[in-house]
Order: C-alpha cells, then sequence, then structure tokens
C-alpha cells in the first residue's frame, strides 16, 4: 500500500513537470514573477490575473534643435537645401530661417533664438531645385524639374496650419529672385529672354525688358525698379560683356573679358574675367566709372553686397589657383573651393579686405560657398556648401 | 546752245580748283584717297579702350617739318613732333577729335582731322548643343552644330534696324550680302574652326564699326553623376566612384553636344568590365548594381555618337570601387 501511494506521488509529480515543460516551450520563459502569476491565476485579490499597467508612448517628440548659438559659423541643415530667406512675420515676431528640401519642396523654419526646427509645410513639390520666399515669410516660389526647364509653383503658406495653397502662374523660370518688396523678378526663356515681375499681392504680370540672346545670366536688383544687371552666361571660350537694364534700355558696362561674370547694386558692380591669362576681379564705380582692384576673386555665386552699406561686400572666396578651364570646370562640377569668408570694403578708389572666418580651420570640412546672402539688419551670413547643399550661416555681430 | 554748256563747263571746272583743296583736308579713315591721314589702331575703338593714334603721310610733303597735334580742341603740347601715340577714348558715344597739322620747311600747313566715336560691337555667341540644366555656363559650338550669332552695337544713335550687317564666316558671305538691320545671323560650325566678322554701316554711307573673331570647335566631354531619386544628380561630376550600398544610378551627362545628337544619338551605349549594369528608359541613365559576395575595382564607360557627323560625340568611363 505504502509503495503504491510513493509510486503515484511521483507519477503525479512527473506529469505535473511535463506540464510545466509543455507551458514554458509554448509560452516562453517568464521575465517577471509578475507575468507568471497571472497565467496561474494564484495570486489577486480576487483569483483574477493581475493587469500590467501599459504606459502610452508620448504623442509630441521633441523639436530638433538646430545650435545657434555655439559658434559663429555653423551648419544649420543637413537636408539639402533648394533655398532660403530669413524672414520676419511681423516687426515684433522673432527672426525665423525658412528653407525649401531639394526634392520634396517641403519647407522648415529654423527659430534664430531658441534653434528649434519645425516643418512649417509638408506640401510635397516633387523634383524640387530651387526657392525663395517674401521676407514676410507668406510667399514661396519653388522651381522643379531636374532636367532643362523648370516649372514654377508658387504658393502661399499658412505657417499656423502648414497649408500651401497654390498661386495661379503658368510661366517658366529662368532666373529668379523675391525682392523685399514682395514681387517676384524672374526671367522666362523662349526664343528670347524676357524680363518680368509677378506681383505677390495682386497678381499681375509686368514685362520688365526683353533680351536679343537667350543664354544669359541675370543679377538682379533689389527691387524692381532698381538697376538689373546682365550678361552672357560665362565660358573661358567666349568673350562676355556686361549690360546695365534700366527701364526697359539695355547699357552697356564697359566690362567685358573670357570667363565673364558679374553682380552689382545701383552705384557699384563686382566683376571677374581673364586678362592676359589670368582672372582678374574689379569693381566698377558707376558714378565716378573708377575701376578699383579686387584683393580676393568675385564670383556673382559667392558674393553679395550689404543691405544697409552698399560698400560693403562679402564673399566666398579661395586663394587656390583656378586651374585651367575656370570657370567652366567649377560649372560642371570637375572642381570644387575650400572657400574662406571675407569682407571687402570699398571707397572711391580703393578697397581693404578683412579675412572673417577660415572654413576649412573652423570645420574641418571644404565648404563650397553658393548662394551667399546677408540678413537685413547684417548680422548673419547665409550660404548653401555645394558639396552637399546644406544650409550654413555665420554671425557677423560675434 | 553749245556755247552756253562749255561755258558752264569751264566754270565748273575753275570751282573745282578752289573746293579741291578744302575736301583735300577734310579726311575721313579711308585709306589711299587721301596723302595725310589719322588713322587709328583699331580702327573703330571701343569707349574707355586704349588705342594707337598714326600720322600717315604718304605723300611726304610734311617731311622735316613740325607736327601739332589738338585733342578735342586742346593743344597737346606733350604730342610735340610726334607721330604715333595711345590716347584713351571717351565714353560710350562721346565723339574724340583729333587733329594734326604739319608746318613743313618748305611749304604751306597741312591739316588732317579724324573724328572717334567709340562704339562697343558686340557679338554674341549662342550654341546649339546641349548641355545639363543645372550647368551656368555657356554651351559651346562644336563641329557641325548650329550658331546663333547676335550683334549688339551700343554708342550710336541710329537703331539697329536703319543700319547695315555685312556678315561673313570665313570666306562665306553670310545672307549673301549686307542686310538692313539683320543683326543676327545663323551658321553651321565648320571643321577647323570659323573667322566671323562683321561690319555695320550706316545706310548711307560709312562705317561705324566692324569686329572679326574667331570661333573653335569645343571638344565635347561627357561626365558622370550620381543620381539620387529624391535629392536628383549630385552637383559634382565624378570619376571615381565608391560603391556603398547595393547599387547606384549614374547619368552620363555630355557637354557642347550637338543638340541634335543629344536629343536623337546613333550610338548611346553603356559599357562595363567587373560590374553589373541594369538600364531604364533613359539611354543617359544606368544603375550599378553590386554584385553578392564580390569586392574589387571595375569601370563604366558611356560612348555617344551621330554616326553621321563623326566627329559629333565622345566617351568617358568611370572607375567604379565595390
Amino acid at each position: 500500500m505504502k509503495k503504491t501511494f510513493i509510486i503515484a506521488g511521483a507519477v503525479i509529480l512527473v506529469l505535473m513537470l511535463a506540464g510545466l515543460w509543455i507551458y514554458m516551450m509554448f509560452f516562453g520563459t517568464p521575465r517577471t514573477v509578475e507575468e507568471v502569476l497571472p497565467d496561474f491565476a494564484l495570486w489577486g485579490e480576487d483569483g483574477m490575473p493581475v493587469q500590467i499597467p501599459v504606459i502610452a508612448p508620448t504623442t509630441t517628440a521633441p523639436l530638433p534643435m538646430v545650435n545657434v548659438n555655439e559658434k559663429a559659423l555653423r551648419q544649420l541643415t543637413t537636408r539639402p537645401v533648394a533655398g532660403y530667406r530669413e524672414v520676419l512675420k511681423s516687426a515684433s515676431s522673432t527672426p525665423e530661417l525658412y528653407y525649401a528640401e531639394v526634392g520634396t519642396g517641403h519647407i522648415y523654419s529654423i527659430n534664430l533664438e531658441t534653434g528649434a526646427e519645425v516643418r512649417v509645410s509638408g506640401t510635397t513639390i516633387p523634383e524640387a531645385v530651387r526657392a525663395d520666399f517674401s521676407s514676410d515669410g507668406r510667399h514661396v516660389v519653388i522651381a522643379s524639374g531636374f532636367s532643362q526647364g523648370h516649372t514654377a509653383t508658387i504658393g502661399e503658406l499658412d505657417a499656423s496650419t502648414g497649408a500651401l495653397t497654390e498661386v495661379p502662374f503658368t510661366d517658366t523660370l529662368g532666373d529668379f529672385r523675391i525682392t523685399e518688396g514682395g514681387d517676384l523678378l524672374y526671367t522666362h526663356p523662349s526664343n528670347t529672354l524676357t524680363g518680368k515681375t509677378f506681383s505677390l499681392s495682386n497678381r499681375t504680370t509686368r514685362t520688365l525688358f526683353t533680351l536679343p540672346f537667350r543664354d544669359a545670366t541675370i543679377s538682379w536688383g533689389e527691387r524692381v525698379t532698381d538697376t538689373h544687371f546682365v550678361y552672357p552666361r560665362p565660358t573661358m571660350e567666349l568673350e562676355g560683356f556686361g549690360y546695365a537694364i534700366n527701364n526697359g534700355g539695355l547699357t552697356r558696362l564697359p566690362l567685358s573679358g573670357f570667363g565673364f561674370s558679374l553682380f552689382g547694386n545701383e552705384s557699384l558692380v563686382g566683376a571677374n574675367f581673364l586678362d592676359k591669362n589670368d582672372f582678374v576681379s574689379v569693381f566698377y564705380n558707376r558714378s565716378t566709372r573708377n575701376l578699383i582692384s579686387s584683393p580676393v576673386r568675385l564670383l556673382p555665386e559667392k558674393c553679395t553686397f550689404g543691405t544697409k552699406n552698399k560698400t560693403i561686400v562679402w564673399c566666398g572666396a579661395s586663394l587656390q589657383a583656378t586651374g585651367f578651364g575656370f570657370p567652366d570646370t567649377w560649372y560642371t562640377g570637375e572642381v570644387g573651393f575650400s572657400d574662406d569668408i571675407y569682407e571687402i570694403s570699398l571707397t572711391s578708389t580703393s578697397s581693404s579686405l578683412t579675412l572673417i572666418t577660415d572654413t576649412l580651420i573652423e570645420t574641418g570640412r571644404e565648404v563650397d560657398i553658393v548662394d551667399l546672402r546677408v540678413n537685413p539688419t547684417e548680422t548673419q551670413l547665409y550660404f548653401i556648401n555645394k558639396n552637399d547643399s546644406s544650409l550654413w550661416a555665420y554671425d557677423l555681430s560675434r | 546752245m553749245i556755247d552756253g554748256m562749255k561755258i558752264v563747263a569751264l566754270v565748273l571746272f575753275f570751282l573745282s580748283f578752289f573746293t579741291a583743296p578744302v575736301a583735300y583736308a577734310q579726311v575721313s579713315a579711308t585709306p589711299f584717297l587721301n596723302q595725310l591721314q589719322i588713322v587709328t589702331d583699331p580702327l573703330y575703338p571701343s569707349p574707355q579702350s586704349e588705342i594707337g593714334v598714326n600720322l600717315n603721310d604718304y605723300g611726304l610733303a610734311g617731311a622735316g617739318g613740325t607736327i601739332e597735334w589738338v585733342v578735342d580742341g586742346v593743344r597737346r603740347s606733350d604730342l610735340h613732333n610726334k607721330r604715333s601715340f595711345t590716347i584713351t577714348t571717351g565714353a560710350t558715344g562721346v565723339p574724340m577729335v583729333l587733329e594734326a597739322m604739319i608746318t613743313p620747311a618748305n611749304g604751306p600747313r597741312m591739316t588732317a582731322r579724324n573724328t572717334i566715336s567709340p562704339t562697343y560691337l558686340d557679338l554674341i555667341i549662342e550654341a546649339q548643343t546641349r548641355v545639363p540644366g543645372f550647368y551656368l555656363g555657356r554651351a559651346l559650338p562644336s563641329i557641325g552644330s548650329a550658331v546663333n550669332v547676335t550683334a549688339l552695337i551700343n554708342g550710336t544713335a541710329v537703331s539697329p534696324r536703319d543700319l547695315l550687317f555685312r556678315w561673313q564666316m570665313n570666306e562665306t558671305a553670310l545672307l549673301g550680302g549686307p542686310v538692313q538691320g539683320q543683326n543676327q545671323v545663323t551658321f553651321t560650325m565648320p571643321q577647323g574652326g570659323a573667322t566671323l566678322g562683321v561690319v555695320v554701316e550706316r545706310v548711307g554711307g560709312g562705317v561705324i564699326a566692324s569686329k572679326n573673331i574667331f570661333l573653335q570647335n569645343a571638344e565635347q566631354t561627357v561626365r558622370f553623376y550620381e543620381v539620387n531619386s529624391l535629392y536628383g544628380m549630385a552637383k559634382r561630376s565624378a570619376e571615381r566612384l565608391s560603391l556603398i550600398g547595393n547599387s547606384t544610378t549614374v547619368r552620363a551627362e555630355p557637354f557642347h553636344l550637338d543638340i541634335r545628337t543629344y536629343n536623337n544619338p546613333d550610338i548611346a551605349t553603356w559599357s562595363s568590365s567587373a560590374i553589373t549594369l541594369s538600364q531604364g528608359t533613359n539611354p543617359y541613365e544606368a544603375t550599378i548594381v553590386r554584385q553578392a559576395g564580390l569586392t574589387g575595382v571595375g569601370a563604366v564607360g558611356f560612348h555617344v555618337r551621330n554616326e553621321n557627323q563623326i566627329l559629333q560625340g565622345s566617351q568617358a568611363s568611370l572607375q567604379v570601387s565595390y
């Protein structure tokens, strides 16, 4: 009898162990005691399995922060940027930096005081290549098309809702920019090249000038009524010439040469061209007709005149030799530059040069500066690095 | 009646003796007609440019005499007895009057005069060749390509519509001869380049400006660019590529290829060694695919050409590390 009980107990034990083994095989190793107990319902006030509280994830991710305060020279984006503008939505608001992303056309804003970056518009404009914004941030113009010929999307932006309302516009765009006054200046390529303006407020178009040649680059003035400058697209193989456009008329400037390019304002013109087998850069004073030699290479893509002080020029420039084939080789992307930032002060007869920053020493990277701009208060310089289309800033107030 | 006509003829004959010296002194820039001439180099100067001024005395009547110069009514003592010197012209359209007075040892004083009206004559060359959309430079002419030329003239009050343009390319007169208002011309680039010239004249006569330039055929090239499906083409061209992921797309961009050849190439082929390529519908784009488990270096080539104009074409290769 005793033997029977022992055998029975052993069999029961074996069966329990087998059941436990089967359970663990199908339901895994419990990580905590609480995970085991509910399955057996051995504990709990009313014998029901203990409910494990579920912690819901937070719905608001922290905003990406751009470091706007660490150094004078800083990279603001890793996204490639099609265009940007420092905007001021109202007189009392904090300045923000709006930029559009290449390829998507999504619009982002960087708060220049806190560094917080938010996406303002998620409207996708495929193959976005270039963009510009109005100074109040209400309008954006995005040129799209990775191939030849850019179609334009003009949008009215509601920053609070992120809605981008398209403004009817059918012209194809060449060079364009939005003035401080909220007018779009652009060239319309057809059999000739026509310069036009489109008012973003009342949505009317007006022709400013018609050029007798098509392969032209425009350096736009700050306002519709300002002098604009035009020159045939640069190449070291063919001669180029500089012209000023006033009231629809073309006036030849005494500036020309191979590999020719220029930029200017109402009183000064900066030009770069080949002279006796070497590239020279000069400033031309339109009032005195004096030529002032520039200590650094002036390229329109890398230079900007001051917005308040018109005799100050900031340039991204490299002291390295251009090499044979410049500027064609730079435009093809065959060569690049590691640019420093310089400030050039001009008088009626001379120029003086100040090195603002050596970007290679500051960042450890080669920065090929394009689309250099200064903000309206002349406290910030912004530019795009051609190598990766990232957006950068330099704080001039430090 | 015949006697009356004889009298008229005699009067005209004697009158010519009085008017000839006056006309003789008013020289123009046309050579071989006057013995005393002021000639500039270049013949039709640009504004605000340094020019050479030469006093040509073919008759040698002034030999041994003194030479005085007057520029814009101001006697220039620094140019005393000089037969040649350099001077800077004025602004666009502002004329400069040069006068030279030779007082020979024996004989009457002679005067030569030349009025320079500095004018810009710009020839803007636009070739119908293809460059990528991101390229900020100008397309260059290549052999067999069409070239548009526009002449822009600044410094004359006369509208281009009222001017005669005489175009010449190498030995050929374009448009059959001078044409009024025709400041644009199109021609096909010949082998060996083209010497292009234009002379701009007033309809009533008198050359305003002229210019000659030499255009050489640009070498067509192919450059490779990595393509990102979202962000588009990279801005730096690649000569070597490191394949990081499983595949990458590259585009071959020809530069200065005749646009007709680009749009309809007879040959547009990719080649590869030790690399797997896949192509889509765009003949200028190919995807490089990594072969699983393999590493090494390979090459990708692209060749585009017009079989009818064999010099219209180019090829290049790209080294790929994978």
